[in-house]
């Protein structure tokens, strides 16, 4: 999921895609492995990088390979503890407007409060998603970012050249996937916030995790004991919460 | 009210908030929902008076809101690419009722293959239905266009249900900052709904949309709608005007930029008219004389402001966002339709982009300028361009390959 915003006090002439971000957010550090994901497109050595992440900015920059200024937050961490619940959208917010020096925290408050109320966020919810995110603001630092306009896309001139579809065998034109077990190939061990680590000890070998894993993730070995596919485990958490004796636990992978 | 961040599709909810509409007959569909979410949550708690009504499908949705239209119900509802597929047959049975009511479409291109992102094959194929459509580039042209099309759909010399067109994504989850009108403006510029003729109702029996044998009522019935969307086009120039002297935004039926001094015009619709523009300008940067052309107004069919928009340039191309499979764009037919008759008409080009939200590059439009100027000399071409780089082609062929398909090597 990828979402731009473009921030201007004159009015804004472009829309869509952001090809040369200013501030790059990554809610999940995972991603940034993804080559399919091409999250660091566009990031040069002037471009704020928002991670995610309890690695040091330093470490985080050099192991990925990440030429703009990192800033990490430890958010996961933050929204655990505060609202129990692995929602980041708020406490991310929060931390991108304070790296960026955006705004104080009283005006941020008063935006994320209506933010979620319009989505019917209430009550006890709502000030766990209001402390996380102030927890947040608290610990990112404010290393404000460059607001300079960025020319977007290639400015270079290449005039001719269209380039002109040719048409293929009308067996091959159409969208068919005639090779068997290609989604094996698609890893998405990445995609995981939380790892689910089954028990043998609690574990009674019912089956439903196999059962009801949506992906299929979950094999039964020779003697029916339940084993996680990890490559293809998305973190989805139907296991944990389905198993009966509890015997499987979430628990957050570390990017 | 005042100014707000407002997606699209919320956008299209306050303005049918605005209009005070009596009832909303919905079905959901990726990217509309939230418009009708958002009615729903407002009609739930009371801040709209409205009835909100789930169907069982869009051809229900579409039956029970040219119903409520006919028994003088301001009606609202909104639907998008399959869904407003599934509902053709009433888009022309409630459009031959004559019963005004506005539909919000969200477009996404169609199956198959199903996408969820945007281009204009969904609302284009309902464009002989004999619903009026307004296109939208922004979120503010977005309410505007609804507040006007109801005004447009009620008027009693048109009478014929509108439709109004936003960009799934590029504008219905995009927030941009809206001037939310106050409501008793609102009301001024669009008074409760009377309709005109017989108001279908318990205590008056009345017949409507009957069956007529034999040609010649068939006829006359099918050209009274072609007279009243005729008619629509002044309609709506009064309509914009007004509403301009209300709030202070003007609409036309095409809007033009650069086009002072363009020898040459791209020509475009809704949301990606706003990259187009950023390319103009700039290719106007550069020393090119080159404008935009955005068709807002699609049905009726503004053939005079287009042939006034486009008379005397040398060469002008028109960029697609739909495929009529075997033809070709299906704006770019109509635009050179509106220049039947011009003594020497600017020499014409047929590019498609942006088909299921494919991104244009900024290349493309270079190469577009340099094809305008090798038209002007070399006469222009009703053949369709697909606007397609060698290295997407590529990535393509890479990934039949994955799927088992191996093309033959040329």
């Amino acid at each position: 999921m990828v979402a731009f915003v473009r921030l201007s006090e004159q009015p804004v002439c472009e829309r869509g895609y952001v090809d040369r971000p200013d501030v790059l957010v990554a809610m999940d550090a995972g991603q940034l492995g993804q080559p399919e994901a091409a999250v660091l497109a566009g990031v040069d050595a002037g471009t704020l990088v928002l991670v995610n992440s309890s690695e040091p900015a330093a470490v985080l920059a050099a192991t990925r390979e990440i030429p703009g200024r990192v800033v990490t937050v430890d958010v996961s961490a933050i929204v655990v503890a505060v609202v129990g619940r692995h929602v980041l959208s708020a406490a991310m917010a929060a931390a991108a407007a304070r790296a960026m020096n955006l705004a104080p925290w009283t005006v941020l408050a008063a935006a994320i409060r209506r933010e979620l109320a319009d989505s019917e966020v209430s009550g006890v919810l709502l000030e766990r998603n209001l402390a996380a995110a102030e927890r947040a603001f608290e610990a990112t630092p404010a290393v404000g970012c460059e607001t300079t306009i960025r020319s977007e896309g290639s400015a270079a001139s290449r005039p001719g050249g269209l380039f002109v579809v040719p048409r293929l065998p009308a067996r091959f034109a159409a969208p068919a996937i005639v090779a068997a077990a290609t989604s094996a190939r698609r890893t998405t061990e990445t995609w995981r916030l939380e790892r689910p680590i089954i028990h043998r000890e609690r574990c009674t070998r019912c089956s439903l995790c196999f059962a009801l894993c949506p992906e299929g993730a979950i094999a039964l070995d020779a003697e029916h004991w339940p084993v996680v596919d990890y490559a293809h485990c998305k973190g989805c958490g139907v296991c944990v919460h389905e198993c009966p004796t509890q015997a499987i636990d979430a628990v957050r992978e570390e990017a | 009210m005042g100014r707000e961040l407002l997606t699209g599709n919320l956008a299209v909810a306050w303005a049918a908030r605005l209009a005070e509409v009596d009832y909303v007959p919905a079905f959901p569909i990726t990217p509309q929902t939230e418009i009708v979410e958002a009615l729903a949550q407002w009609v739930a708690r009371g801040e709209l008076q409205a009835r909100f009504v789930m169907l069982d499908s869009e051809h229900a949705m579409l039956t029970a809101a040219g119903a409520a239209a006919a028994a003088g119900a301001r009606t609202f509802t909104a639907s998008s690419s399959q869904g407003l597929l599934y509902a053709f047959e009433m888009l022309y049975a409630v459009a031959g009722w004559r019963v005004p009511l506005v539909l919000a479409n969200v477009s996404r291109g169609l199956a198959a293959p199903i996408t969820l992102e945007p281009d204009h094959n969904d609302v284009l194929a309902a464009r002989d239905a004999g619903f009026l459509q307004l296109h939208a580039e922004t979120c503010q042209e977005v309410l505007d266009n609804v507040l006007i099309a109801y005004r447009l759909a009620e008027h009693p010399d048109v009478l014929l249900p509108a439709l109004v067109n936003l960009d799934g994504f590029w504008l219905s989850f995009a927030r941009e900052p809206v001037e939310l009108p106050a409501p008793e403006a609102v009301r001024e510029f669009l008074p409760p709904f009377e309709p005109p003729h017989g108001r279908l109702s318990a205590s008056h029996a009345l017949a409507q949309g009957v069956a007529v044998l034999g040609g010649s009522a068939y006829a006359f019935f099918k050209y009274q709608m072609q007279r009243a969307a005729e008619a629509a086009l002044d309609v709506h120039d009064a309509i914009s005007a007004e509403f301009a002297d209300r709030f202070g935004r003007r609409w036309h039926a095409v809007e033009g930029w650069g086009l002072d001094d363009a020898e040459y015009v791209i020509v475009m619709s809704n949301s990606f008219s706003t990259i187009g523009r950023a390319e103009v300008a700039r290719l106007r940067d550069r020393g090119l004389r080159i404008g935009l052309l955005r068709l807002r107004l699609l049905r009726p069919f503004p053939h005079v402001a287009i042939a006034r928009a486009l008379a005397g340039r040398r060469a002008v191309a028109v960029i697609d966002q739909n495929l009529s499979v075997g033809k070709g764009g299906i704006l770019f037919a109509e635009v050179a339709s509106a220049l039947c008759g011009m003594h020497s008409p600017p020499a014409l080009l047929s590019f498609v982009g942006g088909l299921g939200g494919r991104r244009f590059r900024s290349e493309e439009f270079d190469q577009i300028a340099a094809a305008l100027a090798r038209a002007t000399q070399d006469g222009g071409s009703a053949e369709p361009h697909l606007l397609f780089t060698a290295a997407e082609h590529r990535h393509m062929l890479e990934w039949l390959r994955l799927a088992g398909n191996q093309p033959p090597d040329k």
